[in-house]
């Protein structure tokens, strides 16, 4: 059943012009970003070759890329989440989908699915561009490896937040702007952090930043996955919780 | 649709269910139970509470009290998710997925039903959307897509079928299919709960009727059972030799209820107690009468008593 809603999901997603849309654009401003992190390296390729120990063009190009794309995902997400239950909501589609032999907690990781579904097929076409780089140089690929984890856990927690969002109204647009500040807010919730202040640990264990920023590094450590993890998770029970007291009580 | 001969089985089963939103009341202290094979209908004004109590009985709300049981248990726990294979739901507004099309959309139902690909394309043919289904459904007009419910509703034949005002925006001749189909689900043992404002309709096809106000059941029976809750008089059409009318109503005295009478034509009412007598009065008048009809109370009549009237 799971997979069947993913499916549906997955595929309602390429019917409409939206997702289409944000692919190109995605790719237009990563494209950018990577020929312009190109060129940068080009132009200081000759004072590299004098250093010791010197960043290599994942260090330089790769990480870059992928930290844009964190940005411009934090963006995007929240439009391709939005409409996940709320727009079911809004169009009434809901109530046939709860009147089915389908549990909420089957329709919620149906729906996650459905937009990891997404997440990844955009994800594929992000590492295309550094991988082409490895038909000219030798690219350090436990570092890439450790970016594109990074990169997919940011995007599913990202996704995970939206879908919690998008189960608390049945306007997609509030639920595209709240997931926006939500996500905002915990990825610079440890900016003002002057790291001497109390509980300062504790901004920085939340921070979404933090932790991608030490995958984007090349650090696989267990604590940023569980993080990660836990987040994701929380924010599905939390869905789930909702969507079935909205049900009781609607 | 012909009322089905229902069994002792009871499917569904409401006892005392008090449902508010805040400080509305929307359902109050209702009780009933339908058997197996039983096509019950809820009538009631907009806001009676029918479309709530079709929610509650499908677990898709809670009720604030009370019990609901639905096969033996309780709609609302998700350990009854699997039952639902085995309903059909009509919500009032149906809506589906724009952008997928017709077949997408059933095959969808279908196969969270557990509903085979065939039923998909035999019930499509049988609801008249068999040359649509390749359109999207945001092309659909209403009726197509009220259709398109049904179709749904009926995919893996449910044992249990809720029908939240199923023939809106269908035009007479789909109502009649979709009443020959659910004969046929009827038929084959399943149980139907109609809601509906198209009393003329559901008249002569349903084994039991609930009648809802502001929440509150004020009458449930046969139509036989409402007739003698309401007490409304019976009206009998007597048809007389051309110029004989004026004389057969002096004839019959002061005593009859006497409407409209024309050239060869009276029109009589009496209570259900009083109706053999009259009738006999009638007959002895001898030649003269031509042709007698007996009208009972229509359920639009039996439905404004109760409508108009405290409950009971």
């Amino acid at each position: 059943m799971i997979m069947l809603i993913a499916k549906r999901e997955f595929r309602s997603m390429f019917l409409s012009p939206m997702a289409w849309v944000i692919l190109a654009i995605i790719q237009v401003i990563l494209a950018w970003s990577f020929f312009s992190s190109i060129d940068v390296f080009f132009n200081i390729q000759a004072e590299l070759t004098t250093l010791k120990n010197a960043p290599g063009v994942t260090d330089l190009v790769i990480s870059p890329l992928f930290e844009v794309a964190s940005i411009v995902l934090l963006m995007v997400t929240p439009l391709l989440s939005m409409r996940l239950l709320s727009e079911e909501k809004r169009n009434r589609t809901i109530s046939l989908l709860l009147s089915a032999p389908v549990s909420i907690t089957e329709i919620v990781l149906g729906k996650y699915l459905g937009l990891l579904f997404f997440i990844t097929t955009l994800l594929a076409l992000i590492s295309l561009m550094p991988l082409s780089l490895s038909m000219g140089t030798e690219l350090d690929f436990y570092k890439l490896s450790a970016g594109l984890t990074g990169l997919f856990l940011i995007l599913a927690a990202f996704s995970a937040a939206g879908l919690y969002m998008s189960s608390l109204t049945d306007n997609p647009v509030i639920a595209a702007i709240s997931t926006f500040g939500l996500l905002l807010l915990l990825w610079m919730i440890n900016i003002s952090n002057a790291s001497t202040a109390e509980g300062s640990h504790i901004l920085n264990y939340l921070s979404l930043n933090m932790h991608f920023s030490m995958l984007l590094r090349g650090v696989l450590d267990t604590r940023d996955i569980i993080y990660f993890l836990l987040f994701i998770s929380g924010f599905i029970v939390l869905t789930i919780r909702q969507l079935e007291t909205q049900r009781l009580q609607s | 649709m012909t009322p089905q001969n229902p069994t002792n089985k009871k499917v569904i089963s409401l006892q005392n269910v008090t449902k508010r939103y805040a400080d509305e009341t929307v359902v109050s202290k209702v009780n009933f139970t339908i058997q197996s094979g039983e096509c019950v209908v809820l009538v009631g004004h907009n806001g009676a509470g029918k479309t709530t109590l079709m929610k509650l009985m499908l677990g898709l709300t809670r009720p604030t009290s009370g019990k609901v049981k639905v096969l033996d248990s309780n709609p609302a726990f998700s350990s009854t998710i699997a039952q639902h294979r085995t309903l059909g739901y009509l919500p009032e507004s149906v809506a589906f997925y724009e952008a997928m099309t017709g077949r997408e959309v059933l095959a969808f139902y279908a196969q969270l039903k557990g509903a085979s690909r065939t039923d998909c394309e035999n019930l499509l043919e049988v609801v008249g959307l068999a040359d649509a289904a390749r359109r999207r459904v945001g092309t659909y007009s209403k009726g197509m897509r009220q259709r398109l419910g049904l179709a749904q509703a009926m995919l893996g034949n449910p044992q249990l079928l809720f029908l939240d005002e199923p023939t809106t925006g269908l035009d007479p001749l789909l109502r009649q299919q979709f009443y020959e189909l659910i004969d046929a689900l009827h038929k084959e043992g399943a149980t139907s709960v109609i809601s509906s404002h198209a009393l003329n309709e559901v008249e002569a096809r349903a084994s039991r009727f609930i009648i809802m106000k502001t929440g509150r059941v004020v009458a449930s029976g046969t139509l036989d059972e409402l007739y003698q809750q309401a007490a409304l008089p019976v009206r009998l059409k007597v048809t007389v030799t051309p110029g004989e009318a004026a004389s057969v109503a002096d004839r019959l005295g002061p005593e009859t209820r006497i409407g409209e009478v024309n050239h060869q034509t009276l029109n009589l009412s009496c209570f259900n107690g009083d109706k053999m007598p009259l009738i006999r009065r009638i007959t002895e008048l001898g030649d003269v009468v031509n042709d007698l009809q007996i009208l009972p109370p229509r359920l639009d009549e039996v439905y404004s008593h109760f409508m108009n009237g405290e409950p009971s």
